[in-house]
């Protein structure tokens, strides 16, 4: 029940994002972030256009995220606190010409290759297993950047085009998150150590 | 007794006039609507009027999403030839509904931002490509859906037609042979680089009967019903192309470039193939595990 308590936490405001008008007001929008809307970097993600957009995205971040909160617990919400908002500020570098983003997929994927690292390092038998599921996602990567032509995606009278740059960005802000904790558990190893040896 | 001899012949000559003048007037009746019609507007007169004009070299498209469309009629004919031509059969009614009903279909792409139908008024004939430019400039379009038809009308007699001989069986025979074939077609331009990009075509014969009297009634009905026929036809075209289109968009990029424009909407989409594959993993991780 523990690990599903976080996850619940993580999906559900994803439902308030349909109601269209609750969309225009948290939506990722380019204009209105630089005009101090800054709580955008946040909720955007979790803004989707229809319910079959909601309905993967979802899957994908519960399933992994239940998996991850029962090998780290605390590690989701923590990652999707951190990693929602640098997302945010990669698409305002990063994809000047995206006026609006929405969807959990970035963050998903995130949470797939968390879930991924944090294996290797706790289960060396299942090793090839959790490399596999990384080489997968960048297999997914690399196709999607390769494609020439943009993704034309139905999401209902919305006119979107899938963004693979978030999921790039998913991808690295889930290493970055699993770097930056192996270091901090480094260091807060050290510390008791050092503090018994003097 | 006198036996009186009364001559004939005036009688005579005054019924076999009398009978002329009906044959005449009958067949005066039979043929008195015409037995040929043919009606068009063509793409190609349309965008090259004339023969000196020179050859417009196509450049490889560049889409540039999401989309702007137009869609009109073409105008039929070159200005003087439509003044002296009869009228035309197909009313303009008829032409905004199939105009509606292409709109509609091209609602249906993601792709598209908007669909503009143009009014008949703003397309000259033989305007060409500068034509389509203001077009451009007025209404903001990047493309343009041009539609375009051809309609040929016979009517001739079959062998009832003696029937009308006897005066009503002009009004009770159907003795006349009715045929109406539609040709529509539906051809689309990128307009900044005068490229076409697909074209979709519909196709409709009719054959039927009327009286003569009845005659030009009837191929007005039949060319209203050959017109929704073709339509249909073209729309089922139409949706088979366009969907072949966004494939040849995603397989042929040597063909056809795309960008977004400025302030497009990302979306972050994780597909189902994708989540499929995710659960599998996990499923084949999971077993592995217990084992």
């Amino acid at each position: 029940m523990k690990s599903v308590r976080p996850v619940l936490l993580a999906a559900a405001p994803a439902l308030l994002g349909l109601v269209p008008a609750v969309r225009e007001v948290l939506l990722y929008d380019r204009t209105a972030i630089l005009q101090g809307e800054w709580w955008r970097l946040w909720t955007g993600h979790w803004m989707h256009f229809t319910a079959s957009h909601l309905t993967w995205n979802l899957l994908v971040l519960a399933g992994a995220g239940w998996w991850l909160e029962r090998v780290q617990p605390g590690s989701l919400l923590r990652y999707l606190a951190v990693a929602a908002p640098m997302l945010g500020v990669s698409f305002l570098a990063g994809a000047p010409g995206m006026g609006t983003y929405g969807g959990l997929s970035g963050l998903a994927t995130g949470v797939v290759v968390l879930l991924a690292l944090a294996q290797l390092g706790r289960d060396r038998a299942a090793r090839a297993w959790w490399l596999g599921l990384l080489a997968l996602v960048a297999l997914k990567l690399a196709l999607d950047a390769a494609q020439p032509a943009p993704l034309f995606a139905s999401f209902g009278a919305q006119v979107v085009r899938v963004s693979t740059f978030a999921h790039v960005m998913g991808a690295i802000t889930a290493v970055g998150f699993f770097l930056s904790r192996r270091l901090g558990w480094r260091d807060e190893l050290r510390r008791p150590a050092a503090a018994h040896a003097q | 007794m006198e036996s009186k001899t009364v001559s004939h012949t005036p009688r005579f000559i005054a019924f076999a006039l009398l009978v002329l003048v009906l044959v005449f007037l009958l067949t005066g009746c039979v043929s008195g609507f015409d037995r040929r019609r043919h009606e068009a507007s063509s793409v190609v007169q349309f965008l090259y009027p004339g023969k000196d004009q020179p050859y417009i070299q196509p450049q490889i498209p560049t889409l540039r999403l999401p989309l702007r469309v137009g869609v009109a009629f073409v105008p039929a004919g070159a200005a003087p030839e439509r003044a002296s031509a009869a009228p035309s059969r197909i009313s303009e009614a008829q032409k905004a509904g199939l105009l509606r009903g292409i709109a509609q279909q091209f609602k249906e792409l993601p792709f598209v931002q908007s669909i503009e139908i143009v009014p008949a008024t703003y397309l000259r004939p033989g305007g060409g490509f500068a034509n389509l430019d203001q077009l451009r400039a007025l209404m903001g379009i990047d493309v343009v859906a041009l539609v375009a038809y051809d309609q040929a009308q016979n009517t001739g007699d079959t062998a009832w037609s003696l029937a009308y001989w006897t005066i009503v069986g002009a009004y009770v025979v159907p003795g006349q042979k009715n045929d109406t074939s539609t040709l529509l077609e539906t051809v689309v331009y990128d307009l900044s680089s005068r490229s076409l990009l697909f074209r979709a075509p519909g196709t409709n014969t009719t054959d039927g009967h009327s009286t003569p009297i009845r005659t030009s009634e009837q191929l007005r009905a039949d060319s209203a019903a050959s017109l929704a026929a073709a339509a249909k036809d073209m729309t089922a075209n139409l949706a088979q192309e366009l969907e072949l289109f966004k494939v040849r968009v995603k397989e042929e990029p040597q063909n056809y470039r795309v960008e977004h424009k400025p302030g497009y909407t990302g979306g972050g989409a994780l597909d189902g193939s994708f989540a499929a594959l995710l659960a599998l993993f996990a499923a084949a991780a999971l077993l592995r595990s217990r084992r």
